[in-house]
């Protein structure tokens, strides 16, 4: 693995790394143990206390929770991509009246927080949670895929909307056949990695109360009583990682694909454990 | 009331085995099943609320699905508690099973909104009767009546009395009305939780002197784990008539559940309902309060003109400008430490040393995948147990939202070092810098450039994600906007509002920010 950014590491190099990344691991994985044991004696990995997910119910509750979070998320993206694209151009066009608005309406949106759109639409409109969360998440991700999509739109060279309005495309269709195809591609890694904050914002429904994975573990902890948090929210955010975590490598298996066929040069930065062509 | 809890050691030290016992002793499944007499075909004049339900053959009712012994969900999804059964006897005598009820959770704050929007066609969720709420809805009853009290820790001795408070923390559900009372009468400093049974572990910790809310929940609390908390005194300072909430002016349908309430208790159905719930820890059953059947204010209600909308907020904009500094405090210092630890993070990510780069790229891989509250919940949670003690929450909340955010800067910065251009170091590197010369001198401050838009972003993003904190023991903007919205059930459109524009001064400013510089700094291509 070469990198553009220092040379090869001779031996002397190589050796110093080594050593370093010994009193790395070392480190770091003393503090764990540290954590693991002060957890320990507090009796936190008392078998009893995990003896919880012996219970069928425990696991079809998590399960539903994660039915729950997953359907918020796949509805509110759904719904979200589209608009936040229609409002991208809507941001670009070259229409004063339409850009402007837009503009205003895309900053409202980005300046919200998402816990207080799903309180505003529950209590505003009266919906039911569900709704709620997904009109929450909808404004907030719509306005900011838009804001992605046109931030890979302006970072295209100048040259490519202009040849292309040079061969006579109108300027709707240059930006739907030159520079949206382009930007979607150079943004597909924010765009999956927004995608992945929306699955997490799920998780901001308890303010609504919505069942999501993070409220029925929290459910099922009052019920269970405390000894039981630990445990339950462990794996529950063990899942919620494992989750995202799918859809993160999505997203870098979709960036090392789509850097092949990006235009321009793109410096390839090594990533441990991840080879760069 | 006085209060009453079995020692009933065993729950917490039970064994695997004994778990499934110990469950439906904590008033669990063994209750969920119990199914009242259902009323064959009930006659009621036609165009009464009742008619209309009985024919319908189902009824949406709303609860506490968080509040032990009244209304909590169990492990099988459905809701047990005394407040469940009284919802359930109602509906009996309506002629609808108990497997025809849908139970819908009501949170404090929502209780009025669900009624007057026919979201639920009852309310029985340890709601208390009051003059404010009496104007925007009707109330049955009461079936009950709590107080509110202290809990503390077992060992404590200091507090007795609801006085001993007066300057330390406390901690209650944001916006509930026992959190008002302790602050306003008593001058305790309210840390604000997500839940009641949130409030446990900062107790646990020290964190917080006491909890307060309602006797019943609290014992509720120490049945559970007797040897660790007690009820400060068996006195409550507060009289909390529990009501069950129907749409204003239904008279009717009030008097008619005024006189099932009458004949529950009557007939036993009353006291097997507590015995079957509430009863199994507190041992003192209640006898069913005089119903009050008069929709008359208790006082009246001081005369108020007729409100413009604004005026929500320009009265309380001094509870506004200081949720607004608190969340720019929060932000601006986690925002800071989230710069400098994300560059940080960058730069091992892209360094030769191997444990740099692992470590930088599993902190962010993980940190990027969990879910803020859960950020939050190890930052205010976890740490403490972990002997991180700290009696400030903002320190939590600083710890969560920085930790949360460098990951997000870190990944930022990381595609901006991407982005420039390879002959750059190359360049660099043909005239003999050093790595730490090449990414210091040549690659960060153009990469800084490029990302300054999207940092600014994830900047914006923190400002808004610091209102999570306000389920996490921190009172800020959000917290207040809470609160307010709670206290002033006719003009939430405003308060919310209010709140927002709140935010926008700040994040709109910073997007402004990010705009210009985008069209300054940036380089051109």
């Amino acid at each position: 693995m070469t990198s553009v950014l220092y040379d090869v590491p001779g031996p002397k190099a190589r050796r110093i790394s080594l050593i370093g990344s010994i009193i790395g691991v070392i480190v770091i994985g003393g503090l764990l143990v540290l954590a693991v044991m002060t957890l320990a004696q507090q009796g936190i990995f008392d078998p009893t206390r995990w003896a919880v997910f012996q219970i069928p119910d425990v696991w079809a509750l998590i399960g539903n929770g994660i039915l729950a979070t997953l359907s918020a998320a796949a509805v509110a993206a759904v719904i979200a991509f589209p608009l936040g694209l229609l409002l991208s151009l809507m941001r670009i066009s070259d229409i004063a009246w339409i850009r402007i608005p837009t503009r205003i309406v895309l900053e409202f949106l980005r300046g919200m927080p998402v816990v207080l759109m799903m309180f505003f639409v529950l209590l505003v409109f009266a919906t039911g949670s569900f709704v709620a969360v997904v009109a929450g998440l909808v404004l907030y991700n719509s306005a900011i895929f838009a804001e992605i999509i046109r931030a890979g739109i302006q970072s295209l060279p100048k040259g490519q909307r202009e040849a292309g309005l040079a061969i006579g495309l109108t300027s709707f269709a240059s930006r739907r056949s030159i520079e949206l195809p382009q930007a979607i591609r150079r943004m597909l890694p924010s765009l999956v990695a927004q995608l992945v904050v929306l699955l997490k914002d799920t998780s901001l429904g308890y303010i609504v109360s919505y069942e999501e994975l993070l409220r029925k573990v929290q459910i099922m902890a009052d019920f269970l009583g405390p000894a039981y948090l630990f445990p339950v929210f462990f794996v529950a955010a063990v899942i919620y990682i494992a989750i995202n975590f799918s859809v993160s490598r999505l997203a870098i298996w979709i960036e090392k694909r789509g850097s092949k066929k990006a235009a321009g040069g793109v410096m390839h930065v090594p990533v441990a454990g991840i080879p760069t062509k | 009331m006085t209060a009453f809890m079995t020692r009933r050691k065993s729950l917490l030290v039970a064994a695997s085995a004994a778990l499934a016992l110990s469950l439906s002793a904590c008033g669990g499944s063994s209750t969920s099943t119990s199914n009242p007499p259902v009323a064959e075909k009930p006659s009621f004049a036609a165009d009464t609320t009742m008619a209309k339900l009985s024919s319908a053959g189902k009824i949406v009712i709303g609860t506490k699905f968080d509040q032990p012994l009244f209304g909590q969900k169990g492990l099988d999804g459905k809701p047990v508690g005394f407040d469940v059964e009284m919802g359930k006897l109602i509906a009996g005598k309506l002629g609808i099973p108990a497997d025809k009820i849908e139970w819908k959770e009501t949170v404090s704050a929502n209780r009025e909104q669900f009624i007057k929007n026919g979201d639920v066609d009852i309310i029985v969720a340890t709601y208390t009767i009051n003059d404010k709420r009496k104007a925007e809805v009707s109330f049955a009853g009461p079936y009950y009546e709590a107080g509110q009290a202290l809990m503390v820790n077992k060992d404590n001795t200091s507090i007795t009395k609801p006085e001993d408070v007066k300057g330390k923390n406390v901690c209650s559900v944001t916006g509930s009305t026992p959190a008002a009372t302790i602050v306003e009468k008593y001058g305790a400093v309210l840390v604000p939780a997500a839940t009641y049974s949130a409030c446990l572990e900062p107790l646990r910790n020290k964190q917080v002197e006491a909890i307060t809310t309602d006797n019943v929940i609290l014992a509720g609390f120490v049945a559970k784990e007797p040897d660790a908390f007690k009820l400060a005194s068996d006195q409550t300072f507060t009289k909390e008539p529990y009501g069950i909430g129907l749409k204003k002016d239904d008279t009717v349908f009030r008097n008619w559940i005024n006189d099932q309430l009458e004949a529950f208790d009557k007939d036993g159905s009353y006291k097997k309902a507590w015995e079957a719930t509430a009863g199994t820890v507190i041992k003192t059953a209640p006898t069913l309060p005089a119903i009050n059947r008069h929709s008359r204010l208790s006082a009246p209600l001081p005369l108020r003109q007729p409100k413009e909308p604004m005026d929500v907020i320009i009265e309380n904009l001094p509870q506004y400008w200081d949720g607004f500094l608190r969340t720019l405090f929060l932000s601006v210092v986690s925002g800071i430490i989230a710069l400098i630890f994300g560059t940080i993070l960058a730069a091992a990510r892209v360094s030769p040393i191997a444990a740099l780069r692992g470590f930088s790229m599993t902190y962010v891989e993980i940190v990027r995948n969990t879910p803020l509250t859960i950020a939050f919940f190890f930052a205010a949670v976890v740490l403490p147990r972990l002997g991180v003690t700290f009696q400030q929450f903002e320190v939590a909340a600083i710890i969560a939202l920085s930790a949360y955010t460098s990951a997000f800067i870190a990944e930022a910065v990381r595609s901006g070092v991407n982005s420039v251009p390879v002959g750059q170091a190359e360049a660099a590197r043909s005239i003999g810098m050093k790595f730490s010369q090449v990414l210091s001198l040549i690659i960060l401050p153009q990469a800084l450039r490029t990302v300054i838009p999207p940092m600014i972003n994830i900047l914006i993003a923190l400002v808004k994600n610091s209102s999570v904190a306000g389920a996490f023991y921190v009172l800020e903007l959000f917290g207040y906007g809470r609160q307010l919205a709670n206290a002033n059930g006719d003009a939430v459109l405003w308060v919310l509002v209010g709140v927002a524009f709140f935010y926008l001064l700040i994040t709109v400013p910073l997007g402004y920010v990010a705009t210009v510089v985008e069209r300054k700094v940036a380089i051109a291509r």
